[in-house]
């Protein structure tokens, strides 16, 4: 998952991700759309353009059923 | 000193001041950093978490989202008072979903906190995503801890100032993570500050010992003596 903060300078940077993912997707210049979500400086920069979601990939590996309280009993 | 504020919103201040050394802006600056307390999760209980992540990597994640602090409301967790489970002293928060047919992704926005007053500044930061029928049960405690403990209690992502054609003005800029507003993190670390300068002077007195030593010779080191 994207981080919560730039590891550098501790801004946070977690709510831009979803709306940097779609805009960039949609074929948009990542530059534009960094420089519009006011992210200016390059640690903050590079934790966009460097970052790869592979949590889904693993959710497909993880347990969706509850174990319950009856399993830890 | 002369504080001109050149910009000014929630997160954001730009202000020139003037007639003042480096180092006072620089005593500013660090009482930003380390000093103003905001509130922060610092305790997790995970009684379900059947996402791919880790409880330690959820944990971590959750303590670095920013909470609405009210100020005053809550004691820093080390100060004296703050001590055991007092109300004061923190706030519990939960999160309680579960999937359906599909995936779902847990955000901060469900966090609920016991206190209306104290809430996640941004609702839309992804936590941790759930498989189909996954679930995600936790409690968590938000205590009010300052920035020389742990970068996720900083009130500030940056606070610096910049130097200008005159020797003695300072352009500072400070970008607030969303727990308190600019400007307040800016009052309290002033109120810090001067709080600091308060104890410092008040221990400035002469100890007693100095005045009715009259004819013994030399200072009372303790047993061993002045050795």
């Amino acid at each position: 998952m994207f981080p919560v903060r730039c590891f550098t300078c501790g801004k946070v940077i977690g709510h831009l991700w979803e709306e940097y993912q779609s805009r960039v997707a949609s074929g948009e210049d990542p530059k534009q759309v960094l420089d519009s979500l006011n992210v200016t400086r390059i640690c903050c920069r590079r934790m966009f353009i460097s970052h790869v979601d592979y949590i889904d990939e693993l959710l497909s590996y993880s347990r969706g059923l509850s174990l319950g309280e009856d399993y830890r009993q | 000193m002369d504080v001109k504020i050149l910009k000014l919103s929630d997160d954001y201040l730009e202000a020139r001041l003037e007639g003042c050394s480096e180092a006072l802006v620089n005593a500013i600056r660090r009482a930003i950093l380390e000093e103003v307390p905001t509130l922060a999760v610092h305790e997790v209980f995970i009684f379900e978490n059947s996402s791919p992540m880790f409880d330690e990597v959820l944990s971590n994640r959750l303590g670095l989202i920013p909470l609405r602090t009210p100020p005053g409301k809550y004691l820093p967790m080390d100060s004296p008072e703050c001590l055991g489970s007092s109300e004061k002293c923190f706030t519990t928060l939960s999160i309680d979903v579960s999937a359906g047919d599909s995936p779902l992704t847990v955000y901060s926005k469900h966090l609920v906190c016991r206190d209306e007053d104290v809430y996640p500044v941004y609702g839309n930061i992804p936590i941790t995503k759930l498989p189909p029928g996954g679930k995600l049960r936790l409690e968590a405690l938000a205590r009010l801890g300052r920035g020389k403990m742990h970068a996720k209690w900083q009130p500030a992502s940056l606070a610096t100032y910049s130097f200008t054609d005159s020797p003695d003005a300072f352009v500072f800029r400070l970008e607030s993570t969303g727990s308190l507003p600019s400007i307040e993190v800016f009052r309290q670390a002033l109120d810090i500050l001067r709080d600091k300068f308060k104890t410092l002077l008040d221990s400035l007195t002469l100890p007693e010992v100095e005045e009715k030593r009259g004819g013994e010779e030399g200072v009372d080191f303790g047993e061993e003596g002045g050795r």
